[in-house]
């Protein structure tokens, strides 16, 4: 490889090669380009079989400039000689990329792929939301677990009693009642303080029930997907602060969270209360969520707040939207769900074709959402 | 010249019969095929050098359709003729 080689070096590879004598190899290999010399002297060309042609071609005048001086000068017309390979010896040579071919390049790239998909990745969106908010309720449930020391009956009581609250109408007074009498058997007991919190977990449990299906997929992102679930529980406690109407439960709720945290911070360590708390939080809203989802068809909706992070599915008109002047769907869905993410419930619902043009005057439909169990 | 001359003259200087110097001849030329193979360089005094070159993948186009090709990485036999040689041809007019 690289390796330099010169008349000798060939001799004795021609001598191996042919059983011949050193001597003779070299002075055969020496004779060869005399004689390669001497024809290109006769005929100006010599061709070997297997090596190529040797040509000696003229070369016209040209000029050029001397680049120290700048001076015009002109090389006068010259002959040189030049070597053609052959086709064999090419080949042989370029033995190492000969299965390459030219290849035509096309660029017809378009962008007609990113606009059909813009839809899909809203919904992928949403998935994801989905998926988050399984991590909380799992999130909340492993603390529930690490909390609680004898839950198991309290626990299924629980759900039963919430179950209950949410398929009968009025049932932010049930759990409230409910609440109000376990705090009113509240005592310093630590048990009490655990069987609080597992009532307060269980709207959590019915989320999960929910969407099980994509839990183990995002197992390996749990860091991730707790730090998103602590920021939800935060939104979510804020946009509760946004309606009126609940502000008297909330409050009794609030005390409630308040002699537990209470209760909690003389038990357990500050680590576990800020836990604790963060459950409380999103513990609160859960099952206010549910009950608003359920009473959908009586309240009047412009002032339902749904949540973008969970996936519904439509069902029936709850009204036919007539599109105005500078009316984009995004404003169409926050008028009628406060939430200008669930665009793409109307693009589905009405089958538009392209959603990026709205006409003037076009009816829209808008579906009920509901959420998918 | 062509190779039958050549081969004629050759064995014409050599003393030895075409067919034994086309022989020779061939496993001359399978040897500077397999060094140049190798990318060694091929150092003839008084002649010049063959050695083999890699040519770099490039983009060519087609300026009447536009049309771009990618033309592959190669490596080509070379030859550089020595100054000895270049000289004589130089100044020798027909």
């Amino acid at each position: 490889m690289d390796a330099k080689l010169n008349i000798p070096d060939i001799s004795l590879l021609l001598a191996k090669q042919c059983n011949i004598s050193a001597a003779k190899a070299e002075a055969f290999s020496k004779l060869f380009f005399d004689i390669i010399i001497e024809g290109l002297d006769k005929d100006g060309l010599v061709k070997i079989n297997g090596l190529g042609t040797f040509k000696i071609i003229d070369v016209a005048s040209r000029g050029s400039v001397n680049i120290n001086t700048g001076e015009k000068i002109e090389i006068k017309g010259h002959r040189k000689i030049t070597f053609i390979p052959a086709e064999t010896l090419k080949d042989k040579v370029n033995e190492a990329f000969a299965m390459f071919e030219p290849v035509e390049v096309t660029d017809d790239y378009t962008d007609d792929v990113c606009d059909t998909n813009e839809p899909n990745d809203s919904v992928a969106d949403e998935n994801e939301n989905v998926d988050e908010q399984t991590e909380t309720a799992k999130v909340a449930d492993t603390q529930e677990t690490a909390l609680a020391d004898e839950p198991a009956t309290q626990q299924h009581t629980a759900v039963d009693a919430e179950t209950d609250s949410i398929d009968t109408v009025p049932p932010v007074n049930d759990s409230n009642e409910e609440k109000a009498t376990v705090i009113a058997a509240d005592t310093k007991d630590k048990a009490d303080t655990e069987a609080k919190t597992n009532v307060v977990a269980t709207p959590i449990d019915i989320t999960k029930e929910q969407t099980p299906v994509r839990d183990d997929k995002k197992k390996k992102h749990t860091v991730i997907y707790s730090v998103s679930a602590v920021l939800i529980a935060a939104a979510l406690f804020l946009l509760l602060f946004l309606l009126p109407k609940e502000n008297n439960k909330r409050s009794t709720e609030n005390v409630a969270t308040a002699t537990t945290k209470t209760v909690a911070a003389t038990t357990k360590t500050v680590v576990e209360d800020t836990l604790k708390v963060q459950n409380e939080t999103v513990d609160d809203t859960k099952p206010q969520e549910f009950i608003l989802i359920d009473e959908l068809k009586q309240i009047p909706l412009s002032q339902i707040t749904l949540n973008d992070t969970l996936m519904y599915k439509s069902q029936g008109d709850m009204a036919t939207h007539t599109v105005g002047v500078d009316e984009t769907l995004t404003k169409i869905a926050l008028k009628y769900y406060n939430d200008k993410k669930l665009w793409p419930y109307l693009v589905k619902h009405n089958d538009l074709g392209n959603h990026n043009q709205l006409e003037i005057g076009m009816k829209i439909r808008i579906p009920i959402l509901i959420p998918v169990r | 010249m062509n190779n039958k001359e050549f081969v004629n003259k050759l064995a014409q200087r050599c003393k030895q019969s075409t067919t034994e110097v086309n022989g020779n001849v061939e496993a001359f030329i399978n040897i500077i095929t397999d060094r140049l193979k190798d990318s060694d360089q091929i150092n003839i005094s008084g002649f010049g050098v063959f050695d083999a070159k890699l040519r770099r993948e490039r983009l060519s186009v087609n300026p009447k359709t536009g049309q771009r090709m990618l033309i592959p990485p190669k490596i080509v036999p070379a030859f550089r003729p020595g100054s000895k040689l270049k000289d004589k041809f130089k100044t020798s007019e027909e």
